[in-house]
């Protein structure tokens, strides 16, 4: 069985107008090494179905291979090539572990890393720890009365002793909120204690005033979190009030085309795997695969995905270029969830009750498929973003 | 739907200054020429694609990819990626389908499988505007399964002598040449056949109408091409003795992307005339655009059109660089055809009532669309291509 083009094959010759420069080589090399050496330990599929599965092991140890420092642009840096690594990383952990590691290393590079290394008020420390895999942090904006409408805060910030800050409320589904050391949280501040009025985005480490307890969800099985904040300490105000939900709406354009570009290659993987099965799995005396019905599912899907892949690759080169439109970085991730969300369901009915099994890629992609179409903007924000352009 | 930064981000790094050059002028030629005549046309039941062509070959606009010694401009694929773009713009694919089967079906094959005969005596003219090109290879008994083909080149000295029926041929009333896929009398199998240009007066050649048709009305489609022992030279043969269908499998993968160009602009236009119709249309007091229903269902299909011309491009692109395309044709061709009529469906509908009117674009893209799934590769022929190719 022929696996799905390999991405890197969209990869240019001399003259191409392709998206993806000369592919790099000596990185996607020690990607490989990585993933290799790690497949049946770290990254293996198992040790993410359980309720604590080791990512701080994990990051640590991408963060000593040098792939995440790598795969970042300091200001002035080679942008584009940094960008294109980082595609690279998350498309190479998209087929490891049943893609699940790769949820938890997109949170930590592409939400919170991220959002700390654009914010001028960081606290120095805190990028170089996080690139070196030694820390890690989470971006704490839904709460359980509400995550679409975030100007319905109900966190707020007050004072401390000493003339500090402090937030109290409730974050729900906060991605890597158990193995964070900071939470970035997103809350009103009613009373202009940060300078200005309105959602501010505050530093808080996990410590004193801060709770967090694993969510069992439907997917991303141990990766999101509770956090209760008890007037927890602020250690920085990374976003004054009224200006923490404007940095984060430029900051998901970038996220919403990472996640693209992963969900494009969780469907890919999903899919291979499928072609795969329907070959081995014989019915009525034939393998499956020899069914038309069977083969045209596969083929259609094959469309699909080479489709997202292509508009993945496109919303790279525009973020590359700092010119990627809301309503673009929308478009790409809305089809890149709806395809994995098809890809998904469709495998799983062709392997049969295997496929239902837990634990089967198709089984844990559908499952995860179901919270990508909601975190980084749900389905119904994304089409009203891209109706807005 | 605010899509102009949306249109800039699609096409942001796939086209040169000098192409958008291009566009500004094709779009403001064809707007100019053809647009206001639509509905004329529609009206007499046909259109003058000769003057289409002879118009768009004044301009350098024709063959614009070929070599400059056969009449060509030099110039790659892209330039042809945009002539696509702007045919598909008008939403009136009468037009579109005539030109893309002249300059991206026929001429093709004879700029690279052609002799100097067969350049001089067809392809030159045709790139001239000249000489217009059909193409004939489906018959009563041979469409999905091209291979299938009866109509008979049976060989003789110099040449072939050619009999046989082909049936619906774009163009075909006005054509003054077509390409003709036949079997040879003693062979089988894929290199059993030759691909003849026959000129449409030749000796033994007749055609006949079609009978009317749901869409493609004023394309003049021929229903018959009778030919009854025409002969044809040898210097008319496109390709070598044997490898007809090889050839014309060749030229189908890449004049697919191109065909996928056309129908994404298809469908790009048909989304924007929507959103714009459903702005000015008040209902209950309210632009119907505000509602959120609708507005949710042009979202949901323009991500599709920017994400599967994304594929186009990607596609156009491997073969300027001379990758293997055989999959992302396939692939690009099923998606366009498939989303494109879905798109006109979903439009047609929320025109309401006046689009029903047969004379409405809406409409005209509706009926004209329902055509890309069956032909130059039936939807179900694109998924046994990606199925094959999957092992
Ligand atoms: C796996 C996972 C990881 C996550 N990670 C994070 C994280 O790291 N940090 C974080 O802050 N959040 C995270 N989230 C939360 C996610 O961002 C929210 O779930 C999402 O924003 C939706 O908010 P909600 O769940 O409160 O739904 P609601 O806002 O209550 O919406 C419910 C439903 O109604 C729809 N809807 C809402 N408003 C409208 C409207 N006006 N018109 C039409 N439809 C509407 C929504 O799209 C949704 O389908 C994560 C969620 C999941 C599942
Ligand atoms: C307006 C119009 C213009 C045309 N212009 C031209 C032209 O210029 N030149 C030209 O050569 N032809 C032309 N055609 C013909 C067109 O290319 C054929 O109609 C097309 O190839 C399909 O062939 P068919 O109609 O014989 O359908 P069939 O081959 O009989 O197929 C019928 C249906 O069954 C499906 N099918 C067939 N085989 C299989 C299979 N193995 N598995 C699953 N499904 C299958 C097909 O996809 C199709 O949906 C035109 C047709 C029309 C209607």
């Amino acid at each position: 069985m022929t696996p799905v083009t390999p991405a890197s094959v969209l990869a240019t010759t001399v003259g191409s107008r392709c998206p993806e420069g000369a592919a790099d080589v000596e990185f996607a090399t020690r990607v490989d090494a990585f993933t290799d050496r790690h497949r049946d330990g770290l990254l293996a599929a198992d040790a993410w179905e359980s309720a604590g599965p080791p990512v701080r092991e994990l990051l640590r140890a991408v963060g000593e291979a040098g792939l995440l420092r790598d795969a970042w642009a300091d200001r002035g840096g080679d942008r584009a090539t940094a960008l294109w690594r980082a595609a690279a990383l998350h498309r190479a952990f998209a087929r490891v572990g049943n893609g699940a590691p790769g949820a938890a290393l997109l949170t930590h590079l592409e939400v919170a890393t991220r959002l700390l290394g654009v914010l001028p008020t960081t606290p120095a420390g805190l990028v170089p720890g996080a690139l070196a895999g030694s820390s890690t942090s989470a971006l704490a904006a839904t709460e359980p009365d509400g995550g679409s409408d975030l100007t319905a805060l109900r966190t707020t910030v007050g004072a401390g002793s000493a003339g500090g800050l402090t937030v109290t409320g409730t974050k729900w589904f906060i991605s890597n909120a158990p193995y964070a050391d900071h939470l970035l949280v997103l809350a009103d501040d009613r009373d202009g204690r940060t300078g200005r009025r309105g959602p501010a985005l505050l530093l808080v480490p996990a410590g004193p005033g801060v709770e967090v307890t694993t969510l069992d969800g439907l997917g991303h099985t141990g990766l999101t979190g509770a956090v209760a904040l008890d007037a927890a300490p602020v250690a920085a105000v990374l976003a004054v009030g009224g200006h923490g939900l404007l940095v984060l709406m430029r900051h998901w354009i970038h996220e919403r085309v990472m996640l693209a570009v992963r969900m494009a290659e969780l469907a890919a993987s999903v899919l291979d795997h499928a072609v795969a099965d329907a070959g081995r799995r014989t019915t009525f005396g034939v393998p499956l695969i020899t069914n038309q019905h069977v083969r045209f599912t596969l083929a259609r899907l094959d469309a699909d995905v080479q489709e997202v892949r292509a508009m993945a690759g496109q919303s790279l080169r525009l973020l590359a270029a700092g010119a990627c439109p809301g309503g673009w970085a929308a478009a790409g991730k809305h089809r890149a969830a709806a395809v994995l969300a098809e890809v998904a369901d469709e495998a799983l009915q062709l392997s049969g009750g295997d496929g239902y099994r837990r634990g089967h890629p198709a089984e844990r992609a559908l499952r995860d498929a179901t919270g990508l179409a909601l975190a980084g903007g749900t389905t119904e924000l994304m089409l009203q973003q891209i109706d807005r352009g | 739907m605010r899509t102009a930064a949306l249109t800039v981000a699609a096409r942001t790094g796939w086209f040169t200054p000098a192409e958008d050059e291009l566009r500004a002028r094709l779009t403001e030629h064809l707007e100019a020429t053809v647009a206001p005549a639509v509905d004329a046309w529609e009206r007499r039941g046909t259109i003058p694609l000769r003057e289409i062509l002879t118009g768009l070959a004044a301009r350098g606009w024709l063959g614009m990819r070929f070599g400059v010694d056969q009449g060509g401009g030099g110039g790659t694929a892209w330039e042809h990626v945009v002539l696509a773009e702007c045919l598909g713009a008008l939403l009136f694919d009468s037009v579109g389908m005539g030109v893309t089967v002249h300059n991206d079906m026929v001429a093709p094959m004879l700029a690279e499988a052609g002799g100097p005969e067969a350049v001089e005596r067809f392809l030159r003219p045709a790139l001239a505007g000249r000489c217009l090109l059909g193409h004939a290879v489906s018959e009563p008994g041979a469409g999905a399964d091209v291979a299938a083909v009866a109509t008979t080149a049976t060989p003789e000295p110099g040449g072939y002598r050619l009999t046989g029926a082909k049936r619906w041929i774009v163009a075909g009333l006005t054509a003054d040449a077509f390409a003709v896929l036949a079997r040879l009398p003693e062979a089988r199998g894929a290199f059993g056949h030759v691909l003849l240009m026959v000129p449409a007066d030749a000796p033994g050649v007749r055609v006949e109408p079609a009978d009317a048709t749901l869409g493609l009305r004023t394309a003049g489609v021929a229903g018959q091409l009778r030919l009854d022992g025409v002969f044809v030279p040898d210097g008319h043969r496109l390709g070598g003795h044997g490898l007809g269908l090889v050839t014309q499998l060749r030229q189908f993968e890449p004049e697919r992307i191109l065909s996928a160009c056309r129908a994404i602009a298809m469908a790009d236009t048909l989304l924007l005339r929507t959103a714009e119709r459903l702005r000015e249309r008040r209902t209950f007091g309210v632009p119907i655009a505000d509602r959120q229903q609708p507005a949710a269902q042009l979202a949901r299909l323009r991500a599709e059109v920017e994400a599967v011309r994304q594929l186009a491009y990607t596609g156009i692109d491997r073969w300027v660089t001379g990758g293997a395309v055989n999959t992302v044709s396939a692939a690009v061709k099923l998606r366009s055809s498939r989303l494109t009529r879905a798109v006109a469906r979903t439009c047609l509908h929320l025109h309401g009532a006046e689009g029903q009117l047969s004379t409405h674009p809406v409409n005209r893209a509706f009926r004209d669309t329902r055509l890309l799934s069956i032909s130059t590769g039936s939807d179900e022929m694109m998924l046994t291509a990606l199925a094959r190719l999957r092992g």
